[in-house]
């Protein structure tokens, strides 16, 4: 099985979803909606396509780049774009004079979560570069071969199977989002899906009728799964595998582009924000006073998500991660609406009887725990199938400190990092956890660029954004420097 | 070397603990001088009305804040996943059908304000018989246009004029089955009958009508040109004219029953950890000088409190049950809407 015929298995599997026929939480009867299906598809497709560009661009440019400290800054730069939320970045576009008169709402919210993809290929091409593909032997190959050819023969090959393993969850988390499209009238499957939750009073039944939607996905995905272990199995057994791309790229304009669109984005972004301050009356200071406390209790509560969201997902992968039964599971987690998995903890939280912040905020990490936990346990899984196997440390007389001070954290650091980004930025971005979860008297970020977005405050937001934006670079950051120098 | 390996072992622990030092915000609610108040009215207003409150009695007021993207349900749900043991003191909602939906399901507490029967006008604006929910502050749905693109000879004065399909550059509305939107349609419906509704709805569907999520995106929508006219809220365009929007709130149907008044309803949550405080609350938010505080805001544009200042255009109301009725029987009309 070919690498990119399992890229287009995604594909295949949302097709078997329209014509398997499913419902969701219709109370006049199960139905499937296609016409909000297809526009969702459409929506995914498109936005999942920045992710194959960035991937090659971003994996030629690091190799061909010998400046490496600038490949870090663009490196930094793409992370970065991942810490903006959607409707921030979908403000942006608006600005823009004529946008609307010029581009549909399609392109516009496919160019929004484009980005986002844009985002996640770097960061992803950084954690293969920081494990599986060698720069020591990529350096050997350059000395009698041409860049290109090393790219198309060794590079390439490698990266074809982990990116179409990670345009799976990209292409659902794109095909299920409906935060922008709705804003821009794009009538999308998560809409549908949102409407039907809205109107039904009995949250049992909602959970019900959405039972045979989760059959179908779970039976494509189990389709995906056995096909993708058994390719991997190949792989492993066959390192001298090649792809079927013959002739050298166009190193140039890829190296360009990657370099270049990150960094006009960014610039421009921080730009059009600056303009708004300066153009305001508003004091920076007082701002960040009225909402200090809301940015604290976001970066506190997002970081012990994305910590516990990594421990959990370690643990579970040490005890019973390997068998099959676990990962079905994280898959249908991946697939359940954060809603109903908020109230399903909730229903659980309600027989406790406990009743006190403390319990509360257990609580809302628990549900941080469990919407994040089909991510940090997919990229664990990746991370053990590309790093080399530490059994050689059974042998040596090492302490684990020493293994972990000396061995593991410059291997590692930057996946573990990035990995701690990927999550913090999705409870971030989380809405229905922390409005379902969250304590009373606490509020998250993500709920306040939401009411200031409805009241107008552009002002504000654009200071809110900024601080994403700068507690991005500095997570990126670490992330880039953290990365072993054969990385980049 | 069996302290680093210990160490080693229990640095996710510490580190849990410590997010956990730092989440922690306070003492257990129902050992403190607090109420807690779970509110879908918008955080900047709300906000300033809680810290009048607080200087006024000293109670601290904990509120946790839905937000428009959530389509105002999320705490809706809430209120019945947490009916066995109950979080929240107080329930203000933005719109009365919520409300009603919650009243019906036994989710708050029988409160009987003082001389309630001369705070209101119309028996129509509380819950005359059970004291479960009180009206507050009032604002219409109105008609949005953008001025400096319509000549005022065009301005839709009904809303069959809206829908008939003579405005070039489209209508756009807030999703059907959520927010303001659910309560104007889910009266429409109760005014109409099911065959009118349904009449309407064609039309709305033939006129190839736009969907977007949320009542300030529509305001934000008209104002930049992308659509012709809009069905949105009277805060949604104030809150555009505060801004510099070009936009414009028009009155319909003022030879017939005239605009739809939607109101916020407030509601003692049954259990509740502070029934004493949520009670001054309630008592707070229900005094005609609370509700000018919100209309100078510009968060409401009708009060609806003795005093009552009628707003500026005709408008009408329906009874909580006919409200509800329209809701039960026309929400699966509401969705196919959209499709």
């Amino acid at each position: 099985m070919s690498g990119a015929s399992i890229l287009l298995l995604p594909i295949f599997g949302l097709l078997l979803i329209i014509s398997g026929g499913s419902g969701l939480l219709s109370e006049g009867g199960l139905h499937f909606e296609i016409p909000f299906a297809l526009n969702s598809l459409k929506l995914a497709l498109l936005s999942t396509i920045p992710f194959a560009i960035a991937g090659i661009a971003a994996s030629w440019a690091v190799l061909s780049d010998g400046r490496a400290w600038l490949v870090r800054l663009f490196i930094a730069a793409s992370i970065t774009l991942f810490f903006i939320h959607p409707v921030v970045l979908l403000g942006f576009f608006k600005m823009v004079d004529g946008w609307t008169d010029y581009f549909s709402a399609l392109t516009t919210s496919s160019l929004v979560y484009g980005i986002r993809s844009w985002a996640v290929a770097s960061i992803f091409s950084l954690t293969l570069f920081s494990g599986r593909i060698s720069g020591f032997a990529l350096y050997a190959a350059r000395s009698v071969v041409s860049p290109g050819r090393v790219f198309v023969h060794i590079v390439l090959p490698q990266l074809l199977k982990p990116f179409a393993i990670i345009s799976l969850p990209l292409l659902m988390l794109n095909f299920f989002s409906q935060d922008v499209p709705s804003i821009l009238g794009y009538r999308t499957y998560g809409e549908y899906i949102l409407s039907n939750i809205i109107l039904s009073d009995d949250i049992s039944s909602a959970l019900a009728s959405m039972m045979p939607t989760l059959a179908v996905l779970a039976l494509f995905l189990s389709v995906f799964w056995a096909v993708l272990k058994n390719s991997l199995h190949n792989d492993f057994h066959n390192p001298d595998e090649t792809s079927g791309f013959q002739k050298p790229l166009a190193g140039g304009v890829l190296q360009f582009v990657w370099t270049a669109v990150p960094l006009i984005l960014l610039s421009s972004i921080l730009f059009v924000l600056l303009k708004e301050l300066i153009a305001s009356d508003v004091s920076l200071v007082q701002v960040l006073a009225e909402n200090g406390g809301t940015l604290f209790y976001t970066t506190v509560i997002t970081s012990a998500a994305a910590a516990v969201g990594m421990v959990a997902a370690r643990v579970l992968y040490e005890t019973t991660g390997r068998s099959e039964i676990t990962v079905y599971t994280m898959l249908l987690y991946f697939f359940l609406p954060n809603s109903l998995l908020a109230l399903m903890i909730l229903e659980v939280y309600q027989y406790t009887g406990f009743n006190s912040q403390w319990s509360d905020t257990a609580v809302l990490l628990a549900g941080y725990m469990y919407a994040l936990l089909p991510a940090a346990y997919f990229m664990l899984w990746l991370e053990k199938r590309y790093f080399a196997k530490d059994d050689f440390f059974r042998y040596v007389r090492i302490t684990p400190w020493r293994r972990f001070l000396h061995v593991e954290l410059p291997e590692k650091g930057a996946v573990w990092t990035l990995q701690f980004l990927i999550l913090a930025v999705l409870a971030l971005y989380e809405l229905d956890i922390p409005l379902l979860l969250a304590p009373a008297g606490t509020e998250v970020l993500v709920v306040r660029i939401y009411n200031l977005l409805h009241y107008g405050d552009t002002v504000s937001i654009a200071i809110l954004s900024m601080a994403e934006i700068i507690a991005g670079l500095a997570v990126a950051a670490a992330a880039v420097l953290l990365a072993p120098r054969r990385a980049v | 070397m069996a302290v680093h390996a210990t160490l080693y072992r229990f640095l996710p622990i510490l580190f849990i603990l410590v997010s956990f030092l730092g989440c922690s915000q306070g003492k257990d609610s129902d050992s403190a001088n607090e109420v807690v108040v779970y509110t879908s009215v918008d955080q900047v207003y709300s906000s300033k009305i809680f810290k009048m409150f607080e200087e006024k009695t000293g109670i601290k007021v904990k509120p946790l804040y839905d937000a428009e993207a959530s389509k105002a349900v999320g705490l809706k749900k809430r209120l019945i996943a947490e009916m066995r043991h109950p979080r929240a003191d107080l329930f203000w909602n933005s719109e009365p059908l919520q409300a009603l939906i919650l009243a019906e399901k036994g989710v708050f507490s029988p409160y009987r304000p003082p001389n309630i029967e001369k705070l209101y006008h119309s028996k129509d604006l509380y819950d005359a018989d059970n004291h479960l929910w009180f009206g507050i502050g009032g604002r219409m749905r109105v008609i949005v246009v953008n001025p400096q693109i319509m000549h005022p000879s065009r301005y839709p004065k009904s809303l069959d004029e809206l829908w008939s399909g003579s405005l070039n550059g489209g209508v756009v509305l807030s999703y059907p089955f959520a927010g303001t939107a659910l309560s104007h349609f889910s009266a429409l419906y109760s005014r109409l009958g099911k065959k009118r509704f349904l009449q309407l709805a064609e039309k709305i569907k033939r006129d190839d009508t736009a969907f977007v999520a949320g009542n300030s995106v529509v305001m934000e929508s008209v104002a930049s040109g992308e659509y012709s006219a809009g069905l949105t809220d009277t805060d949604d365009v104030l809150s555009g004219l505060r801004r510099k929007k070009d936009v414009k709130a028009l009155c319909y149907d003022q030879d017939g029953h005239g605009n739809f008044l939607l109101y916020g309803t407030v509601s003692m949550v049954k259990g509740g950890p502070n029934p004493q405080n949520a009670e001054k609350l309630i008592d707070f938010l229900l005094s005609p000088g609370t509700e000018q505080a919100l209309a100078e805001m510009g968060a409401i544009d009708t009060t609806l409190l003795s005093g009552n200042r009628r707003g500026a255009c005709k408008y009408w109301t329906l009874p909580a049950k006919k409200l509800l009725e329209g809701y039960r029987e026309g929400k699966d009309i509401f969705k196919e809407m959209i499709e």
